[in-house]
């Protein structure tokens, strides 16, 4: 992955510091199972950049930015480089204190404590991915206030005061005007770095085709991505809603491509039918009809 | 107020061209549909292409300049045949599924000609169609129609080269229209010896081709319940006749909903400084044709009758669209809700220790002896939607009642409690029509808005406080439909410092207004407006709802802009 990031002409300094830090930190071997191998590379060398800046220097980190921009992708690409095990933790509305920390259970015979994926990561020195954290309520994240500034410890009540792993990292994903999401507690923000996350460029796009479908045709990579930056346009003239701005749909369609299905069901499956209203289904249907084929067999995309 | 309204159809048609086109703000003089009304996906895709390659200007100022000839017709076709073929060899290249566009295009065209009857065939025009099945007979490597001489000619001329430039390929349209034509008058002709194709003509010319490239003049469809302005029956029938008789105010509106003894207190507590000698009248009731006693009711019965009529054929007319916005709004809506939703403690498995179930555990043996707080969104507020019910609003009175109906289901299938009423000023009354109750588990009674009379904002404000408090609720919100320009015909009254009476218009009506506004707010009443009006009353609005309204342009703007609204609104009640 480091050689990936060479070729992204991530600087050497930054690269040499990765190195440091893996030295410093190695994982321990019981938690192997937790660092995967991203499944999507992360194309960009800026944002690669600034975001491993931060986390050498201690900083958690606060990727913003709409759909399909690398959020996740990013953290999970920043952990894997890293070399650290990764809690993720979607947030939403009924999320509390108890959840991300711990909570109390039974035993049988008595209340034990149950720990919670925040605390599981801070003791470990992983890197906690903190998904669409303006989900959550302000008040359910007062907790995280003193893991993430200087303090670096967890207050349990009833139980221990614990210190957080140094190795520890948080990033945090969020997508400011998504149905459902609110404005970030100011004292929470100053907690973190912020990356306001770049549409990925089409040059980006193209790469992660190709690195993904080695096998799909160069001609056919480049009507992809234009069909993503078609529907990408159309969501922002407000003609259709954000969710036919779907990468990951769009990547799971020309899977389904590869693996047999015809161009226009499959297309269907990953982006037209995530839109449950008609008439937006319609528009999406005829952006997609006029980059791709619908009858094709698969052989004529794929060499 | 002029707005541009479109149906699924015409703005898929137009989804079509912008998507080819790569932006969003082109207005197409043309778009494409088949004989059964669908958006035509290839000949729309090729008008886009046309401004992505070619410059637009030139193309409009050709087309115009044959614009209103007998021809007009064929000749629009006739280029749009060139166009389609040099667009076709430049986009090509870079989109490779075009080619399967164009031969799909061409197979519907051949499947649509082998279902026409004989007097389809006798209708069309037999040059152009001949052109058509040529070019598309060759699309799929068929053989084609059997031409003379000189329509091989001009169908060899209309496949024109992707290398042309705009100048290129309109020197070669005007050279073809010259050659084979004889029209060389390309200037336009005087208005007065122009002519339009409107009603069966237009038909008769539109079956042309199978599929077939129309103007987009039709597009704008305007309401046509007659001029803005004073001219009204209603104006008139206010001007007319001053008496303040509430016998005629039952006539026209229906019994009030209060007793008289209430109305009087009504009026004595509300009807103060600048409204006083004005009245109010609550109505519940729709007017009546049959029972009503005077000539003046009867016409507003028949009136009100008829415009329920058309309010509802609107809404069906655009019903798929319609509902899509209701389902927008109703999303937004409960995002918004769901935010401030207050947590209820569930019995669980882990969780809180909750003492009062503990002895479970020893006594049951049962882990259930904790507490998890869920989140259920649980309204304790209420909506009052306010329309300007006024003559103002004569030309855009369905456009009015669809939105005022989709705002009102929306909040209803969220459960929150609505209520939708009307307002206006005739003879010195301000008549508050109550369309929707908060109680009642449907919005149809919303298409019994019309519009008459005038609009005394400040006035109708103070009532709507009366029905604010009539919900029951904790908090409430009070959402305006209105141009944010207030207009009464009975002037201002003569109060504190103001030794004179005042015009009920300009700024003394948006002072009188925006006083309102502010009385409201103070008792903890979240208003704000949704403002239909022009540019030049923005102003207006803003000096009256002190920013807190947002404008629409396009009834299809709604749903973002009141889900907007309300998210603002529900936020501040938290």
């Amino acid at each position: 992955m480091l050689d990936f990031l060479s070729e992204e002409k991530v600087s050497k300094f930054i690269i040499d510091g990765i190195k440091e830090y893996r030295q410093k930190y190695p994982a321990e071997e019981a938690l192997n199972s937790r660092i995967v191998r991203p499944r999507y590379p992360y194309y960009g060398h800026e944002v690669w950049e600034e975001a491993a800046s931060a986390v050498l220097s201690g900083a958690n980190l606060l990727l913003t930015g709409p759909k399909a921009t690398g959020k996740n992708v990013l953290a999970e690409n920043l952990a894997y480089v890293f070399g650290r095990p990764v809690w993720n933790i979607s947030f939403h509305i009924n999320i509390d204190a108890s959840y991300l920390i711990g909570t109390d259970t039974f035993d049988g015979e008595k209340v034990v404590f149950r720990p919670g994926p925040v605390y599981q990561c801070a003791r470990c020195g992983g890197f906690g991915v903190l998904d669409e954290i303006n989900m959550a309520k302000n008040e359910a994240l007062v907790v995280l206030h003193e893991i993430l500034d200087y303090r670096h410890t967890i207050d349990i009540p009833g139980y221990d005061s614990i210190k957080v792993n140094p190795a520890t990292r948080f990033i945090a994903t969020m997508n400011y005007g998504y149905a459902g999401t609110r404005e970030l507690n100011e004292a929470l923000t100053s907690r973190f770095v912020v990356i306001s996350m770049p549409q990925i460029s089409m040059e980006n796009l193209q790469k992660l085709l190709q690195h993904t479908f080695p096998s799909l045709k160069k001609k056919w990579i480049q009507q992809f991505a234009l069909l993503f930056d078609d529907l990408r346009r159309k969501a922002e003239a407000s003609e259709v809603s954000e969710r036919a701005v779907d990468l990951r749909g769009l990547m799971d369609a020309i899977r389904l491509m590869q693996n047999g299905l015809s161009a226009g069901e499959a297309l269907n499956m990953g982006i037209t039918n995530k839109s449950f209203d008609p008439y937006e289904r319609n528009l999406i249907r005829d952006v997609i009809k006029a980059r791709i084929p619908q009858n094709l067999e698969n052989q004529y995309f794929f060499e | 107020m002029k707005k541009y309204l479109y149906t699924a159809e015409q703005r898929q048609a137009l989804n079509i061209v912008w998507n080819a086109a790569g932006r969003y703000d082109y207005n197409p003089p043309f778009v494409a549909y088949n004989p059964h009304g669908v958006p035509e996906f290839y000949l729309n895709f090729v008008v886009g292409l046309s401004d992505k390659w070619f410059n637009t200007e030139k193309l409009f100022d050709f087309f115009e300049s044959y614009a209103g000839t007998a021809h007009q017709k064929v000749f629009d076709n006739i280029t749009w045949l060139a166009l389609e073929n040099s667009l076709y060899e430049k986009e090509l290249p870079h989109r490779p599924a075009l080619k399967i566009m164009r031969e799909n295009h061409a197979l519907g065209f051949f499947r649509e000609e082998s279902t026409m009857s004989r007097q389809e065939w006798m209708a069309k025009n037999n040059l152009l169609y001949s052109l058509l099945s040529e070019r598309w007979a060759s699309v799929l490597g068929r053989k084609g129609p059997v031409l003379s001489p000189r329509e091989k000619g001009l169908a060899k001329r209309l496949k024109a080269g992707g290398g042309l430039s705009t100048d290129g390929i309109l020197d070669l349209m005007r050279a073809i229209l010259k050659d084979y034509f004889l029209f060389s008058r390309f200037k336009g002709l005087p208005n007065a010896l122009k002519f339009h194709f409107k009603g069966k003509l237009a038909d008769l010319l539109a079956r042309f081709a199978s599929a077939e490239i129309v103007r987009t003049d039709t597009l704008e469809i305007r309401s046509s319940q007659g001029k803005p302005g004073g001219s009204s029956s209603g104006r008139n029938f206010s001007k007319r006749r001053k008496s303040e008789s509430k016998n005629e105010m039952e006539a026209c509106f229906g019994r009030s909903l209060y007793s008289p003894t209430e109305q009087a207190v009504l009026e004595h507590s509300l009807c103060t400084d600048g409204d006083s000698g004005r009245h109010l009248w609550f109505a519940r009731g729709v007017p009546d044709s049959r029972s009503a006693k005077t000539p003046d009711a009867k016409a507003i019965a028949v009136n009100a009758e008829k415009q329920y009529q058309k309010n509802r054929s609107y809404y069906a007319a655009y019903s798929g669209r319609n509902s899509s916005t209701i389902r927008h709004l109703k999303a937004q809506i409960t995002g918004a809700l769901s935010q401030h939703a207050e947590p209820v403690p569930i019995a669980s498995r882990s969780g809180r220790l909750s003492a009062g179930r503990v002895w479970r555990g020893t006594v049951l043996h049962s882990s259930c002896v904790f507490e998890r707080r869920m989140t259920e969104p649980q309204p304790d507020f209420s909506v009052l939607l306010l329309l300007d019910a006024s003559a103002s609003r004569l030309e855009s009175q369905e456009v009015i009642a669809s939105q005022a109906y989709m705002i009102s289901e929306s909040l209803r299938l969220c459960r929150i409690p609505v209520e939708v009423d009307a307002f206006r000023s005739l003879r010195g009354f301000t008549v508050f029509q109550i369309l929707k109750s908060y109680r009642e588990g449907n919005s149809l009674g919303v298409f019994r808005y019309f519009s008459s009379g005038w609009n005394r904002d400040g006035l109708a404000l103070k009532a709507a406080g009366v029905r604010l408090k009539a919900s029951g609720t904790g908090s409430r919100i009070l959402l305006v439909l209105t141009d944010a320009s207030p207009n009464d015909a009975e002037p201002v009254s003569p109060y504190g410092n103001r030794p004179l009476p005042l015009d009920y218009s300009g700024s003394a009506g948006i002072e009188e207004t925006a006083r309102e506004i502010k009385a409201l707010r103070s008792k903890n009443v979240q208003a704000s407006a949704i403002f239909l009006g022009e540019d030049s009353e923005a102003k207006n609005a803003e000096k009256i709802y002190s920013g807190n309204f947002v404008r629409i342009h396009r009834s299809d703007e709604i749903s973002k802009a009141v889900g907007r609204l309300l998210k603002d609104n529900i936020s501040s009640l938290y």
